[in-house]
């Protein structure tokens, strides 16, 4: 499955997901009611996303608030995720998802943040980048 | 595309709560003797729930007839079990991705159900049922063994109800020994949300499932290699040969129905043991009946067993159209609840419902649900279960009692988490 090429392309694709949620009339102010900065961080290549959700902001890197839970997986599945191709619990087990801090919740969040999924996928579709979309 | 029922006219009798399930199992069922007469399907506010309340929740239908709860089992075209489309058939919210990983043929609807159901079930071939039932009888014999062994006043869930379970799951799949512990613990920890004991308001009992759920799952994923590689005579190395239609499991199917029949196999049968060992103490002329020819009545007092304690209360389904059930409306999105202890207590199927009869005959019971693509998959490993540790019971330690239970707060399960047990040492 393929992964990005760059720190840049990450916080381009998954920043903006995560801004588009945070924007969203429903789920954006539940987000911000959970209180809690969360980390993405990812491998292949190394790059971080810090999500200060209260403030609804979406920070490049390690910058601003300290995280309260912190999601470690490559870019790979990073990509994979929001196009709905990763169950976390299954890739937990298998190791390619990591969480260290206050997952519950924003697994609380999870039933909301699958109307994301298409989204995601119609971004990258109009970006030409058919080739970060998933089978 | 109409919109869910969104009324806010909720039924006086509420069902929805933590205290109506706090009730003793007789008062909850005076609440569903009235809505079975004058309501049969009743409006009702959103669940209390224990795990992830839901703000959005605008309420559920509650069933409690036994011929509306089979038919809507029955009609699983327009009754939705979907985790991924509706969130599965929990009455609390939780998250899809866990659901998915857990429950297997229980929350998926069909074509997917029907052919995953059919991989599973071609590992259970005939030969290794017997292999199942011979399994379960020694594991019988050896906790009765050791029962009279030990304190002649000891605690019945931990000494018996709850041993049989997990050890048969844990054999049956194949599990070492030396992984068995951490198994059983995981399995308990999976369905301990139910407990109140347990329940961190936080909701960091999600936590605890999730930790649960990798045991489990590492344990799963590890067998699936090891049997692949070399196969042994369990159902794992069934499991990951089985093939239909040139389709096979993989390891996460796999690992999702150890999950399920780590939950559905274990809390059933150890609930079912302790509520019937109750009622044979309350009732001690079926007792006399039962062991006067135990070979000629163990197979109706075994579905009655199931009737009586109905282990499972409630289910629930979504209505994927506009239908109507019952002659009240639903609509497209809604969530039907199932309860089954209020369908087993239904005279209209049952003659004198609240008699505990070990020679009932025709009972047409919906403890392993109400028919339909979802019946218990785990019946009939249930039944010898429950066949072979009361064989033991009855038989080797005829003047064992019990004292009063403590009954778990649930809307799920119908448990008994602690209950004193006495009989005469040998």
């Amino acid at each position: 499955m393929p992964g990005f090429a760059s720190a840049e392309e990450m916080h381009r694709y998954i920043g903006r997901v995560f801004e588009d949620a945070l924007a969203d009339p429903e789920l954006g102010d539940k987000m911000a009611a959970t209180g809690l900065v969360l980390r993405v961080h990812c491998t292949e290549p190394t790059c971080d996303l810090t999500i200060d959700l209260p403030n609804k902001k979406v920070i490049a890197g390690t910058d601003g608030p300290a995280p309260d839970a912190t999601m470690s997986m490559s870019t790979e599945t990073a990509n994979a995720y929001w196009q709905g191709k990763v169950n976390l619990p299954f890739a937990m087990a298998r190791g390619k998802v990591k969480v260290e801090g206050k997952l519950t919740k924003l697994l609380q969040l999870a039933p909301m943040t699958r109307k994301l999924f298409p989204v995601y996928v119609d971004r990258l579709r109009a970006d030409g980048r058919d080739d970060l979309v998933v089978d | 595309m109409t919109m869910p029922t969104t009324r806010t006219d909720y039924d006086p009798l509420d069902v929805s709560t933590l205290a109506f399930w706090a009730q003793s199992s007789d008062d909850r069922e005076k609440t569903f003797a009235e809505l079975r007469r004058s309501r049969p399907v009743s409006w009702q506010a959103p669940v209390q729930s224990m795990l992830m309340p839901d703000p959005d929740d605008p309420g559920f239908w509650a069933l409690t007839r036994h011929a509306d709860i089979k038919r809507v089992s029955r009609d699983h075209e327009v009754f939705s079990s979907s985790a991924e489309e509706y969130g599965g058939v929990m009455l609390d919210l939780m998250p899809p991705d866990v659901l998915e990983a857990t429950s297997s043929i229980l929350m998926m609807d069909n074509p997917r159900h029907g052919l995953i159901r059919r991989l599973i079930s071609s590992a259970f071939t005939p030969r290794r049922i017997g292999l199942i039932e011979d399994q379960i009888a020694r594991q019988a014999r050896q906790i009765v063994d050791d029962l009279v062994a030990g304190p002649a006043e000891t605690d019945f869930v931990t000494a018996v109800a709850a041993r049989l379970p997990m050890w048969t799951v844990s054999e049956m799949v194949g599990i070492d020994e030396d992984l068995r512990g951490e198994v059983t613990q995981a399995a308990n920890d999976l369905v301990s949300w139910n407990d109140a004991e347990q329940i961190d308001v936080d909701g960091d009992n999600l936590m605890v499932m999730l930790n649960a759920m990798g045991t489990l799952h590492n344990a799963a994923f590890d067998l699936c290699e090891k049997r692949r590689a070399h196969p042994e005579d369990d159902l794992i190395s069934a499991l990951v040969a089985a093939e239909v239609e040139g389709r096979r499991l993989t390891d996460e199917d796999i690992a999702a129905f150890f999950c399920l029949i780590c939950v559905a196999g274990n809390d059933t049968t150890r609930q079912t043991t302790s509520i019937a060992m109750k009622a044979l103490c309350d009732f001690p002329e079926q007792r006399e009946i039962l062991l006067h020819d135990f070979d000629g009545n163990i197979g109706t007092a075994v579905d009655e067993f199931v009737r009586w304690a109905s282990p499972v209360m409630t289910f629930r389904r979504t209505a994927r159209v506009d239908v109507e059930v019952g002659g009240q409306p639903i609509l497209a999105g809604d969530k039907l609840l199932l309860i089954y202890p209020s369908g087993n207590r239904d005279a209209a199927a049952f003659t004198d419902p609240y008699r505990f009869d070990v020679t009932r005959a025709d009972n047409d019971h919906v403890g392993f649900g109400g028919g339909g693509v979802h019946y218990c998959l785990g019946a009939h490993v249930a039944k010898v279960q429950l066949r072979s540790i009361f064989r033991e019971l009855l038989t080797r330690v005829p003047d064992l009692s019990v004292g009063e239970p403590e009954f778990l707060v649930s809307n799920f399960i119908h448990g008994i988490k602690r209950m004193p047990c006495r009989f005469t040492a040998a």
